[in-house]
């Protein structure tokens, strides 16, 4: 198994010694464009100007069943922001079935200080007054909405006990991206809305602290992505 | 040309340390510091950065506004008679500014506790619209094309660009030098002084009345009590529950450390209190209590005038003078001021 990890996320670029996730933000089956209006569960019409997640603690699964945690892995998606959508892990093995991450950030990140990276605090993810990471946060606007400019801000963060947020999620993977090294990742953010609890924009047009609003929306989101290639 | 190229070498770019270091004493009988020293290792460079940087209007959007205003060294690093403290504009702060020294035995920060790391303080007040009103990327900013700053930072740091991580270590490497130990009462504890009687017989009143929240080396035992004060309608501050979501939480606040307490007047967490007798008031008034008041206050604590004063005079004596006279501690201004002054007399003696 020597040689299936290199040692830090940050160094590899090449494509060929590194496994590259691309996620495409959709609302539905629809790619998300930040002028379309879409509808949500409640039969809310609504747009969405900003999505950001944490991405953290990635490890892979070999055939064996053996998995390798891949160190210091943290990523922030931006849908707003190409670039950031690509996940380059320096994965050079093509025996993969399973990959597993952390939406969001762990307990220990969020209670060790200031962090540099993706994880400074200056990239806006971060509560200066309840020190946290924002894990998620999903920004836009509706007609519904009663705040000024209708917009709806979701910040969605909390580590701590029953308000931990962060959530991990699993993925099979098929042989034949592991073998592109290029896997497809869709986050359907309509996800966000529609769930086990559905959020109303016109109920809740704002989640700016830890607790039930946060998990319920988490609840929900968790189960955003899908492979789809 | 040695002497010449040793300048050089100097002005270059990535010159770094070597640094002084600086080691972090913990008085004796006094527990282990919280902080983490090993992550952030204390040197001259990074405490006289860090020391800067704490009384530099730069770090707020009106450039007036710094660490300093409201944790004033003649205040005990409180706010001086000030019951919630100035931000920029003239805006207030929701709560009472506390003195900030022995920090480094601190958990969390605040009244609620919100804050888990001193490195994370700084963020609060320079992101804080009322307070100093400033966006981390525009501090940054600042501090980035600032000469003297990017230079300082290279030495402390070994960074070309600062960023978060440094400025909260280095105002931190201040922040942390702040011990307070050398009031009458440390000196007593340690055989070099005597409580005069009154003080004494506070003392003794004290251990019986106040030591279970207030324990000795900090005077607080770090917990979150409900101490009984209704609800302010106009701040509806619940307190530790902002942090908890939890019911249990609301209008607890983090017992304060009562070191420097006759100089960090107004008091309790929204300053609602001017005056020491004032806090004694309210812990003997036979009022009932808000739901939710702490099982040790239920029924106030029964105090005389007498006892009053005698426990006044104990608490005085937990004022430490060099920690408000500690040039190290002190705006350089002041110092040079001073100096100026002291100078001046010598002429005069000439
Ligand atoms: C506008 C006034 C103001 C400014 C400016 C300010 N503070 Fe504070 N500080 C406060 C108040 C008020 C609190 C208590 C806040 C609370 O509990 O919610 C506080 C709390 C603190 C604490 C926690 C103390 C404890 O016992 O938990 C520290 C440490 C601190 N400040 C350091 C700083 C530093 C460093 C700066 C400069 C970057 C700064 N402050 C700027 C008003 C201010
Ligand atoms: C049950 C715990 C408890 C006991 C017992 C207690 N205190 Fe306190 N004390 C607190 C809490 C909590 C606060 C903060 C209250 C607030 O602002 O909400 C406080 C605040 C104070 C303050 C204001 C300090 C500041 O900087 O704002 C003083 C002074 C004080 N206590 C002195 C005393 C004295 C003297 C006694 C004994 C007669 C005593 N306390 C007993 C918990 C306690």
């Amino acid at each position: 198994m020597a040689g299936i990890l290199q040692q830090t996320a940050a160094q590899s670029v090449a494509s060929r010694d590194s496994l590259t996730i691309e996620i495409v933000p959709r609302v539905g089956e629809k790619k998300w464009t930040p002028q379309a209006t879409y509808t949500n569960a409640s039969g809310e019409a609504f747009s969405i100007d900003k999505c950001l997640f944490y991405l953290s603690n990635f490890a892979v699964q070999s055939s064996s069943g053996k998995w390798f945690p891949i160190r210091d892995s943290y990523f922030l998606a931006n849908i707003l922001d190409s670039s950031s959508l690509q996940i380059r892990l320096p994965i050079l093995s093509s025996d993969i079935v399973n990959i597993r991450f952390l939406l969001g950030v762990d307990s220990t990140k969020n209670v060790s200080g200031i962090q540099s990276g993706v994880l400074d605090p200056a990239r806006g993810m971060f509560w200066t007054w309840n020190t946290g990471y924002v894990m998620a946060k999903m920004e836009g606007s509706s007609p519904v909405s009663p705040m000024p400019g209708k917009k709806f801000t979701y910040h969605v963060g909390g580590f701590a006990g029953e308000q931990n947020v962060a959530k991990f999620i699993q993925l099979a993977i098929d042989i034949k991206s592991i073998e592109q090294h290029h896997i497809l990742l869709a986050a359907d953010l309509l996800s966000w809305f529609n769930g086990a609890s559905s959020l109303s924009i016109a109920a809740n047009p704002i989640c700016h602290v830890p607790g039930k609003l946060a998990n319920q929306i988490a609840n929900n989101y968790q189960f955003q992505f899908r492979v789809i290639q | 040309m040695i002497v010449l190229s040793g300048i050089a070498w100097v002005q270059t770019d990535n010159w770094w340390g070597p640094l002084h270091p600086v080691k972090f004493n913990t008085p004796k009988g006094w527990p282990a510091p919280v902080y983490d020293f090993s992550a952030n290792p204390l040197t001259k460079e990074g405490i006289a950065l860090g020391k800067q940087l704490f009384y530099d209007g730069i770090l707020s959007k009106d450039g007036m506004v710094s660490c300093g205003t409201c944790h004033q060294s003649f205040g005990g690093f409180a706010t001086y008679d000030h019951s919630l403290s100035h931000g920029i504009e003239n805006r207030f702060s929701t709560r009472n500014a506390p003195g900030i020294v022995n920090m480094a035995w601190q958990k969390n920060f605040m009244w609620d506790g919100g804050i888990l790391h001193l490195d994370l303080q700084p963020l609060a007040p320079i992101t804080a619209e009322n307070e100093m009103g400033e966006t981390l990327d525009s501090v940054l900013h600042k501090l980035n094309t600032h000469a003297d700053y990017r230079k300082k930072f290279q030495q402390a740091f070994g960074v070309k660009k600062i960023t978060t991580l440094e400025l909260g270590k280095a105002i931190s490497q201040f922040v942390l030098i702040l011990v307070s130990n050398n009031s009458k009462y440390d000196r007593v504890m340690r055989g070099d002084d005597k409580f005069i009687l009154p003080e004494q017989l506070g003392y003794e009143m004290f251990q019986q009345k106040c030591i279970t929240c207030h324990p000795p080396p900090f005077f607080t035992d770090f917990s979150f009590r409900n101490a009984g004060l209704a609800e302010d309608e106009v701040l509806q501050d619940k307190g530790r529950m902002r942090i908890t979501g939890k019911t249990a939480d609301s209008l607890h606040f983090k017992v304060p450390s009562l070191r420097n307490v006759a100089l960090s007047f107004p008091y309790g967490h929204d300053g609602r209190w001017a005056t020491l007798r004032n806090v004694f008031e309210h812990y003997r008034s036979k009022q009932t209590r808000p739901l939710g008041t702490d099982s040790l206050l239920k029924n106030g604590i029964p105090l005389s005038n007498y006892e009053i004063g005698q426990l006044t005079a104990f608490l005085y004596t937990l004022t430490d003078s060099t920690l408000i006279t500690n040039p190290a501690f002190l705006p350089e201004e002041l110092n040079r001021l001073q100096k100026q002054e002291r100078d001046i007399h010598q002429n005069k003696r000439d």
